[in-house]
């Protein structure tokens, strides 16, 4: 386990936001997901953690909060972490509702939802 | 009158002796008839004259003369012894009568004129008479006692009226003036009167009855008492003697001769008190006279003396007001006190107007005035020297300028309103002329409402007064210039001292505007021009009372003085800023700005220059020193690659601390190395010198260490480096202590060259020298002998290595400070390696470093036991967490408690960091992974901070759950000293997803 930050892509599409994590979210690093979730195009977010090597609960507090933020906006945030990842092991520990397994998954949910 | 008593009873018993022979033989009495008695004259005068005692002489003088006479006139001794009696006992009563009544007896006042006639005259003879008579009749057997005392009575009467008068009228103290000429004039008088008496009674030429009455009169006019008695008595004698002749204008009449005598006496008698008082009165008269011209002259003598009072006083009040002046002009300190000073002054003694002006480079400045309106006052208050006014006339000419009247105005139309307003006549401007220097410093400009007022004593007042008030200007001017001189060295010697104390540009910057704002009441701002062409404000500092002034302003200022590379001086509302360029040697570096009252004459461009010149050179050589420092101290931080790495069964910490108070950095070093034996090596050295050229030889010495230490044992390495520094001469006679550790065996093999012996400190806080293996520094002349020494380290136990800057202090002795080094680290021995250097360094280390300071740490721990010392931030949170990863993953622990527990750890110390300390990057977090014999792993997270409670809903609540879903017999502990978090992670493998 070596020290890697933290990497952030954003892909915006028409209604949503694909922001694509990459490295270790703790505590060095929030800032840069808060930045960047802070600078979202959309407001309808799609997170995807499936590739962190680290989540721990000062990562988990930010996307909490992002959360909070967006749905009070009129958004939302969707997070994709498929099982056995690091991020759905962190979430479980910590003691929250698992993300969405796929990309799929979640990108499915959002139909649904605006749909309705 | 004193007379001696033989020439008194001469002059007595001759002139009573003579008077009465005059009176038996010549007037022809024979003492029996009525007679003109002289001699009667001269006893009683003669009593009067002589002092009470002498009178006996007197007395017997007169009665033996008489005593003689009668007897030798064939009169009965026993008659005569009644004549003495009544001829001594005559003048007796009247001298004693006269005496009482007036004690020095004055004829020529009426009233001692009215007591002699009352008295010694009238009573005194008819005492005289009665005696006289009653011997007459009863003794001497005649017969008529009333007739012969009316005779006696008259005859002495008149003798003493005619002879005392005479003789007592010579003390009169009549006429005021008796010139020669009066008294010629009374003696031909006097002759006239005698020939006249003469002409009358002997050839009987009536005609001439009234000459001598006349006579006497005029001479009671004309010489007062004294002619009147002398003359009075020469006619008298000349009368009595022609009546006893018988050559009398009585004859028609038909009466006796002595009938006729008596008649001519008493006429005589009253003839001659009568001028006599005529003459007393005159006197009297004259004396008022003279008493009235006398008071006459003492009033003009007094009138004349109150105007030259007058004039005095009025020099006097002159005088006085120039002596006030100069004393109250001594006693002010400044130029404008000067000037209230004479203005007051002047004002004082009744000058209306008084203007003072003083010249300031092309200008005058009206620093004190009275009696003029203030909008004049405002206008003139400060006016070019080339404009005509009296003040710049008098400045210019160097001389005095007095008008009067219209004068004023046709020479100054353009101040023909001054004239009116203040309603003067006359006007003084005098130039007030510095008396050492000669120089023409102002003008002073005094006028009145009376004419002609400064053409004389004025005018000299005025001008007296500018001298005075030239010369204490001048003292004042020559003194405030000694006082700023003074004051000027003063400050730039203070500034060079406490400059020359601190070595940083910062701190220098701080000191220059502090000192600058102490000394001189302002806001001092040091500003530095940095890399990018702009100025940074470094320095601020102000004192109590000195003006604000906004950021803004001042580098608006700042910048103008700088780009004009000129002093630039502006003056704002309440304030004048003053700014220069700070320059040295040929190079700008900032700029210097002082903000000061407008009223303030203390700072100036020269006092600003002199200040930038000494300020900026201390800054640049803080520059230049801290620009070489800082490529040394980076140079070798980069060599000493930060902190050495964790490895296997040692905790090691380490300290680096660059001298701060002189260009001493550089030259310390430290180094850990991995030998592929599998031991570990550490190293402390120090190379001879500083700076770069120290740094450059550390670096190559460090190099050839980690080549050379592989190859053998510690005395190997250094005799390999014995020859090495033979190549490197920068590197001659560095020190260096080597410790290699068996992490294993905890066996060291060390050795020492020229360096202070590494210190072993155990858990409970013993401590051990290693004083073995001790040789003499690299590349010795000595060539000595290397050695080594061992020693063996149990789990726990710590060894310190240090350079000599630990240790080496110039007033404290090496043995007290290695006690004192043994003291820090037996108190800290407890704690972490880290918690060791740092106790030891906060202990020994003064603030400022006079040298380098280089520490190792190095704790042998067991290869079961992680333990790692953290410091208050997010990173070091991280880098705990890699640490513990790569220690669980050398312990061969399983992906997922590796993972469990490192999670678990990391939380627990993110809240320490967090919640204790909020990531102060001060508050050390300890943490303890211990590998426990069962094979499950047990770990404890502890800090010093103050522990606030978990927060329901907050942030704090995430990190506790997770460690409690991750680890067993999580346990949490809080006191005073601070929180201890255990945790233990069992056998049996974690959660999986």
């Amino acid at each position: 386990m070596t020290a890697l930050g933290l990497t952030v892509h954003h892909h915006t599409r028409e209604d949503y936001e694909i922001v694509e994590t990459r490295g270790e979210l703790d505590l060095t690093t929030v800032g840069v997901l808060e930045d960047s979730l802070g600078r979202a195009a959309r407001k309808v977010v799609v997170l995807d953690l499936g590739l962190l090597a680290f989540v721990d609960s000062a990562g988990i507090r930010a996307i909490d909060l992002a959360h909070r933020h967006l749905r009070d906006g009129g958004g939302r945030l969707l997070l994709v972490a498929p099982p056995g990842s690091r991020a759905a092991w962190t979430f479980r520990v910590a003691g929250f509702d698992a993300p969405f397994h796929s990309l799929d998954a979640a990108l499915d949910a959002l139909a649904k939802s605006t749909s309705r | 009158m004193r007379v001696h008593w033989l020439v008194l009873a001469v002059l007595v018993a001759g002139g009573y002796a003579l008077g009465s022979e005059l009176a038996f033989s010549w007037f022809g009495a024979d003492g029996t008839n009525a007679s003109f008695f002289p001699a009667a004259g001269v006893t009683l005068a003669a009593l009067v004259l002589v002092p009470r005692r002498q009178w006996p002489i007197v007395l017997a003088a007169a009665g033996l003369a008489e005593l003689f006479l009668d007897l030798s006139h064939d009169i009965a001794l026993d008659a005569t012894l009644g004549y003495v009696g009544a001829n001594l006992t005559q003048p007796v009563v009247g001298a004693a009568l006269l005496l009482a009544a007036v004690p020095r007896v004055d004829l020529g006042r009426t009233r001692h004129l009215a007591a002699f006639v009352a008295f010694a005259v009238v009573a005194g003879a008819a005492v005289g008479g009665a005696l006289g008579a009653t011997t007459y009749v009863f003794v001497d057997g005649g017969e008529g006692w009333a007739r012969f005392a009316a005779e006696w009575w008259v005859g002495d009467g008149l003798g003493i009226l005619v002879v005392g008068g005479a003789i007592l009228a010579q003390q009169a103290t009549t006429s005021a003036h008796l010139t020669r000429r009066r008294a010629v004039e009374g003696a031909l008088l006097a002759v006239a009167a005698a020939l006249s008496a003469i002409a009358l009674f002997r050839l009987q030429w009536f005609a001439l009855v009234y000459v001598p009455v006349a006579i006497l009169v005029v001479l009671a006019f004309r010489v007062g008492t004294r002619g009147v008695a002398l003359t009075g008595a020469l006619v008298a004698f000349v009368a009595a003697e022609a009546t006893a002749e018988g050559h009398t204008f009585w004859e028609s009449i038909d009466i006796s001769t002595s009938t006729a005598l008596l008649y001519m006496q008493l006429g005589i008698a009253i003839l001659i008190v009568s001028t006599l008082a005529l003459a007393a009165e005159i006197a009297q008269r004259e004396r008022m006279a003279g008493a009235l011209a006398r008071v006459e002259s003492d009033r003009v003598a007094a009138l004349e003396r109150a105007s030259l009072y007058e004039a005095e006083q009025a020099a006097r009040e002159r005088a006085g007001l120039l002596e006030r002046h100069a004393a109250h002009v001594a006693a002010a300190a400044s130029a404008t006190e000067i000037a209230a000073a004479t203005i007051a002054e002047l004002e004082s003694a009744g000058i209306e107007v008084a203007v003072l002006g003083l010249v300031r480079g092309d200008v005058v400045e009206t620093i004190a005035a009275s009696g003029i309106q203030e909008s004049t006052r405002t206008r003139y208050a400060s006016f070019a020297l080339t404009e005509t006014s009296i003040l710049t006339d008098a400045i210019r000419l160097g001389a005095a300028v007095v008008l009067d009247g219209d004068e004023y105005e046709r020479r100054y139309p353009s101040f023909a309103h001054v004239r009116r307003e203040t309603g003067m006549s006359s006007v003084i401007a005098v130039p007030l002329r510095g008396g050492r220097r000669g120089d023409v410093l102002g003008a002073l400009a005094v006028s009145s409402r009376a004419a002609s007022r400064f053409d004389g004593e004025w005018g000299q007042l005025v001008a007296a007064v500018a001298e005075q008030t030239a010369l204490a200007l001048e003292r004042a001017q020559l003194q405030v210039e000694a006082d700023r001189a003074a004051a000027d060295a003063a400050l730039l010697a203070r500034l060079g001292e406490e400059l020359e104390r601190l070595t940083t540009t910062v701190g220098r910057a701080e000191q220059l505007a502090r000192t600058l704002s102490d000394e001189l009441g302002a806001m001092a701002c040091i500003s530095i021009l940095g890399d990018d062409a702009t100025l940074e404000l470094v320095a601020r500092a102000e004192a109590a009372g000195s003006p604000e002034v906004d950021a803004g302003t001042l580098t608006r200022i700042a910048s103008t003085a700088l780009a004009s590379d000129r002093p630039v001086q502006e003056g704002l509302p309440g304030l004048r800023v003053h700014a220069m360029t700070l320059r040295a040697r040929a190079r700008a570096l900032g700029t210097l700005t002082l903000a000061v009252r407008p009223d303030d004459t203390r700072v100036d461009s020269v006092l600003l220059q002199r200040v930038a010149t000494r300020g900026a050179l201390a800054l640049d050589n803080a520059l230049l020193y801290e620009q070489e420092r800082d490529v040394s101290h980076s140079l070798q931080l980069s060599l000493l690659g930060g902190q050495p790495a964790p490895g296997r069964g040692t905790d090691v910490a380490s300290a680096y601390l660059p001298a701060t108070k002189a260009l001493a950095v550089g030259g310390d070093w430290y180094d850990v190395l991995d030998l592929p034996r599998g031991t570990r090596a550490f190293v402390v050295g120090d190379v001879v010198g500083h700076g770069l050229e120290a740094a450059k030889a550390m670096g190559q010495l460090r190099g050839a260490v980690r080549a050379l230490a592989p190859i053998g044992t510690p005395a190997d390495l250094l005799r390999n480096l014995d020859v090495f520094v033979e190549s490197v001469p920068e590197t001659a006679l560095s020190t260096l202590a080597y410790v290699e550790l068996d992490p294993e065996s905890g066996r060291i093999r060390y050795a020492c060259a020229g360096h202070p012996p590494p210190l072993v400190v155990t858990p409970t806080g013993t401590t051990r020298f290693l004083w073995d293996g001790r040789s003499t520094p690299l590349g010795s002349s000595y060539g000595s002998v290397r050695l080594e020494g061992e020693d063996v380290l149990a789990y726990d136990e710590t060894v310190l290595l240090y350079t000599d800057g630990l240790v080496e202090r110039r007033t404290v002795s090496l043995d007290a400070m290695l006690d004192a080094l043994l003291s820090a680290a037996s108190a800290a021995a407890g704690s972490s390696p880290a918690r060791i250097v740092d106790g030891v360094l906060s202990a020994l280390l003064e603030d400022a470093l006079e040298d380098d300071v280089c520490m190792l740490a190095v704790r042998l721990v067991s290869a079961d036991h992680f333990t790692r010392t953290i410091v208050a931030t997010p990173r070091d949170v991280a880098s705990l967490r890699h640490a513990l990863d790569a220690w669980l993953r050398d312990l061969d622990v399983g992906d997922e408690r590796r993972r469990d527990l490192v999670l678990a750890v990391a939380e627990a110390a993110a809240n320490s960091a967090e919640h204790a300390y909020s990531f102060d990057g001060v508050g050390t977090i300890r943490v303890d992974v211990r590998r426990e014999l069962d094979g499950s792993l047990s770990a404890s997270v502890s800090d010093e901070g103050t522990w606030r409670p978990p927060v329901a809903n907050g942030d704090r609540g995430r990190g506790m759950p997770i460690i409690r879903a991750l680890t067993e017999d999580v346990s949490f502990a809080s006191d005073a000293r601070g929180t201890v978090v255990h945790m233990r992670l069992p056998v049996e493998v974690g959660i999986t997803t």
